[in-house]
């Protein structure tokens, strides 16, 4: 004693064929400015992190012996101030990997009146008055100078804040897009349908048996664009991925995927469909209300 | 049955092509609605088969006022309604079989009943070798018979039919007269638009005329005036 299913459609309407593609491509668009906008944040997250528990001592003088007596000047009272882990003169090896991007593995640095870097890292939490670290440092060694990376790192979060701002306005335009899409096919869909409509609203159909019948085929076409986007997403990152493997570089920061974006990415062709089905729904229904 | 107080009618803003239309029809009777082409007889059934609005007056159908009734109210009306309409409006990619069964599934009806009572229908209107034809390969008088089984597969108090002797040879529209008039004995009311004045010489029914939109009785010992 099952209740009969209502198919009053007609079966395969092309447009539908091409909105999957229409809305796959939406998808794939959406899809990379999600992961982009994650993956910024997550980067800005972590630059702030590493630079928030480091600074950097500069001593700038152009005779080597001169540079050495103020680090080690410079070295000693870092060492005794409390909240300091830990004060790293860089040796010349690491001087010439930080610059082997610019000039080369040439050699040429023995030769060249680069600063002496002193690298410090904080103990998590310490709270050091920099202005007066600063100031002892200077006493002892008078060609310091303390770089704390904030210019530098506001200046890489606002830029990271702007990115994914333009991100999510990427998102918001192509769910607008997506939407009026579907309105347009919904309505198109509908009006060649008009006929069948017609009757089976005067045979006694509610509006949501009609809006049902529209809005099941518009979950199919969702779902599928969905998949289409997401299965772009993975091509392209799958892309990048395995070009990040095969280009070892300082520049290229290690690309790793946070759990959060794999979840909305696999959660979006199920959201498509939703949003598909229910701009049809609405737009149907709609239609319907201007219907006696 | 169906009542209509003072109604008017037109079609957007243009002028009205029914007015000041009054009747009561009781419940099982049999009525002709006759006038010329263009004079309203389709309009008339709009209204009551409620796909139209009135622009002025009341409509009562089985004695529930229509004027300002809820969408559901509609729905749950039109169930009651068969109509054939004048160019039979079968849904052309589904068989005679689903085209009939349409109302019950919308209804909501099981498939055992939808197959049983299908079936039944289609061997009393001698469609039962067409169960699974298109309508595309149905002749004009299979089409009509089709339209009228899925009219009347939900039973319906009322039972309009739009010109349904057009289309159809004199054989054929007779036998389709014959099948009102069975509908009618079972106790549908029914309306039966025509312009053509043989049935209604044949069968005397009571007639409401339509002339310029307007209404008048005519009873039915009398005969319908000659088409000019
Ligand atoms: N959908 C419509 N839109 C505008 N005018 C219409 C429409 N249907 C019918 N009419 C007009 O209403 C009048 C009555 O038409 P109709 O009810 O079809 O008459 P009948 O069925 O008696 O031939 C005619 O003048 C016709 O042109
Ligand atoms: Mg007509």
């Amino acid at each position: 004693m099952s209740q009969t299913k209502l198919e009053f459609l007609p079966s395969g309407q092309t447009h539908r064929g091409l909105l999957n593609w229409v809305i796959g491509i939406m998808v794939f668009l959406t899809g990379m400015s999600i992961v982009a906008g994650i993956q910024l944040g997550l980067m800005a997250e972590d630059w702030r992190l590493s630079a928030a528990d480091s600074l950097t001592v500069q001593i700038i003088h152009p005779k080597p012996d001169q540079r050495d007596q103020q680090t080690k000047a410079a070295l000693a009272v870092l060492n005794s101030t409390p909240g300091v882990a830990s004060a790293r003169a860089m040796n010349d090896g690491d001087m010439s990997a930080l610059l082997a991007p610019w000039i080369g593995d040439t050699g040429l640095i023995e030769h060249l009146p680069v600063p002496q870097l002193v690298e410090v890292k904080l103990m998590p939490g310490a709270a050091i008055d920099l202005q007066a670290l600063e100031a002892l440092i200077v006493d002892s060694a008078p060609n310091a100078a303390i770089d704390t990376h904030e210019q530098w790192l506001d200046d890489l979060l606002a830029l990271a804040q702007a990115a994914q701002l333009i991100a999510l306005s990427v998102v918001v335009m192509m769910v607008v897009a997506t939407i009026a899409t579907i309105v347009f096919t919904a309505r198109s869909s509908l009006l060649a349908q008009q006929e069948i409509v017609a009757v089976v609203h005067m045979l006694g159909a509610t509006d949501n048996t009609i809006a049902g019948a529209f809005q099941q085929r518009f979950w199919g076409v969702g779902l599928r664009g969905g998949l289409i986007g997401l299965g772009l997403v993975a091509l392209v990152i799958g892309g990048v991925y395995f070009f990040s493997l095969n280009v070892q570089s300082a520049y290229l920061p290690q690309v790793t995927f946070h759990a959060t974006t794999v979840i909305i990415l696999a959660l979006l062709p199920l959201v498509t469909g939703f949003i598909t089905m229910l701009t049809a729904r609405r737009t149907v229904k709609r239609v319907l209300a201007e219907m006696v | 049955m169906i009542r209509f107080d003072k109604v008017g009618m037109r079609y957007g803003q243009g002028d009205e092509v029914l007015s000041d239309i009054s009747f009561d029809l009781a419940p099982g009777s049999f009525h002709f609605l006759t006038g010329n082409s263009g004079a309203g007889k389709s309009s008339l059934l709009r209204l009551i088969y409620l796909s139209q609005q009135p622009s002025r007056g009341l409509i009562h159908i089985m004695d529930e006022p229509m004027n300002a009734a809820s969408r559901d109210t509609r729905v749950q009306m039109r169930r009651r309604i068969g109509v054939v309409f004048q160019n039979y409006r079968l849904l052309d990619h589904l068989t005679t079989f689903e085209n009939v069964a349409l109302p019950l599934r919308i209804k909501g009806a099981t498939e055992e009943q939808v197959k049983r009572e299908v079936r039944e229908l289609l061997e009393w209107v001698g469609l039962a070798n067409h169960m699974h034809s298109l309508p595309s390969t149905l002749s004009g008088g299979q089409k009509q018979r089709a339209s009228i089984a899925r009219a009347v597969i939900n039973t319906p108090r009322i039972l309009l039919a739009d010109e349904p002797t057009g289309n159809v040879d004199s054989e054929m529209a007779e036998r389709l007269m014959q099948l009102f008039m069975e509908l009618n004995r079972i106790g549908t009311t029914m309306v039966i638009a025509t312009h053509d004045p043989r049935w209604v010489g044949q069968y005397p029914a009571p007639q409401l005329h339509l002339e310029a939109g307007r209404m008048r009785m005519i009873p039915a010992a009398e005969k319908a005036p000659a088409i000019p």
